[in-house]
């Protein structure tokens, strides 16, 4: 760390979005670059609420710092192809330009009461979907399933290396394009790959029905492979850990937190394992606000099992209602929801306003 | 009573402080503290953190925390 001239941001006000394009809903972000701005990797990576260190170590870290510092000694001859960690112009140059971060100054003055001043990095990915789904228009899927983990295509990798695979999903079409477990990804579409977070960036930034090429180092060996980026292939990303969905429990779900339900449940209830089963795990006491939920205000209560949202019942995780509602229902003002309730259906409508 | 008094005193004058403070506000301001004292990091400060990196032909490690 001591060869890097070290700086560290602790809030969202006036950050150049153009550059600092990352997972808002990291705790810890990092960024790798030149003084020019030029970006040569990222680093962090979450899928937990509670624990967020999960998915980092300091290992991985270190070979993060460590390839850092080599393509630092390659540059400037490696320019071109660091020139797609930086993405494109985005909506709004800084966070408080967006409706819902108006009331946020720029700058914040340590001096003053500084609660209330700051803008957090979760506000920020919060006011990247407030700006779609506030007018009622379908949010695009890579500002609700943002920098996607790589398991959503089949891949797990350990946090103690740099991207190392420690697991490939049978079935999965990560397997049918060939990787394996212990494989290295070198380079994913031709950019320089020095953590885990850097293949999420990569993925983030990739359309649906493309392959994108991959330098793989197979026990020594380099290897040329293609990772398939199928229809919607997105959409399956898990987005429930996120400090971000809170606020879309609200606006898709009326508040509540939803649990598929487990296989033996099933069973007992006599749901099939193709069909819709989410259990009301929590639901929020107030609204955005402060009033009450739309999950209250319908007599949804705890425990009850969701069998069908609107016209779906079909499986669907949390986040997959989140999605139906967000992106195929935006301009719905109540949908029907069909509940199971000590083994009796009821029918509730959940207003969506 | 002549404990009871300034002890009260003392309780509320800790109140006053905590909530014209905030837990946030005194963890901000000591993790400020602490950050500079010690000077291993440029705190909050890209600019300052760019120009540095120029003059020293140093790569930039930012770290959103």
């Amino acid at each position: 760390m001591d060869r890097f001239v070290r700086v560290r941001i602790v809030q969202g006000n006036g950050i150049n979005l153009s550059l600092f394009q990352f997972d808002y809903d990291l705790t810890f972000a990092v960024f790798f670059m030149n003084a020019d701005k030029t970006i040569y990797g990222r680093f962090g990576t979450r899928t937990d609420f509670r624990n967020a260190g999960k998915d980092i170590s300091i290992a991985g870290f270190k070979l993060a710092l460590e390839s850092a510092l080599e393509l630092h000694k390659g540059y400037p001859e490696n320019k071109d192809i660091l020139a797609a960690k930086m993405g494109p112009e985005p909506l709004k140059k800084t966070p408080e330009a967006f409706p819902a971060l108006l009331r946020y100054s720029s700058e914040v003055n340590f001096n003053q009461r500084i609660g209330g001043q700051c803008i957090h990095c979760h506000q920020i990915g919060e006011a990247q979907r407030e700006i779609h789904w506030y007018d009622r228009k379908p949010v695009p899927d890579e500002v609700l399933y943002p920098f996607p983990m790589p398991d959503v295509l089949g891949i797990n990798f350990s946090p103690q290396h740099r991207a190392k695979i420690s697991k490939v999903t049978p079935g999965s079409s990560a397997e049918k394009d060939g990787f394996k477990r212990a494989d290295e990804i070198i380079t994913l579409a031709g950019q320089p790959i020095i953590s885990i977070a850097d293949v999420q960036w990569v993925l983030h930034r990739s359309p649906e029905n493309t392959a994108l090429p991959a330098k793989v180092n197979r026990h020594g060996e380099e290897i040329k492979l293609n990772l398939t980026l199928n229809s919607g292939w997105r959409k399956g990303s898990d987005i429930s850990w996120r400090t971000t969905t809170g606020e879309l429990r609200l606006v898709a779900l009326g508040g509540m937190t939803l649990k598929d339900l487990s296989e033996t449940d099933r069973q007992h209830n006599g749901i099939d394992a193709s069909e819709m089963a989410l259990q009301v795990e929590n639901i929020s006491h107030r609204d955005r606000r402060g009033g009450q939920t739309n999950a209250q205000r319908a007599g949804i209560r705890r425990g009850d099992i969701i069998i069908a949202f609107g016209e779906r019942t079909d499986r669907l995780s949390e986040s997959g209602i989140i999605g139906f509602v967000l992106q195929e229902q935006p301009q719905a003002k109540s949908l029907p929801v069909k509940l199971l309730r000590n083994g009796e259906q009821i029918q509730v409508n959940l207003s969506l306003e | 009573m002549r404990i009871i008094a300034p002890t009260m005193v003392l309780i509320i004058l800790f109140c006053v402080v905590i909530l014209s403070f905030g837990d946030g506000d005194r963890e901000i301001a000591q993790d400020q503290e602490m950050v500079k004292a010690i000077g291993y990091w440029i705190y909050n400060d890209l600019e300052k953190g760019i120009a540095q990196a120029e003059k020293t032909g140093q790569p930039m490690l930012v770290v959103f925390r």
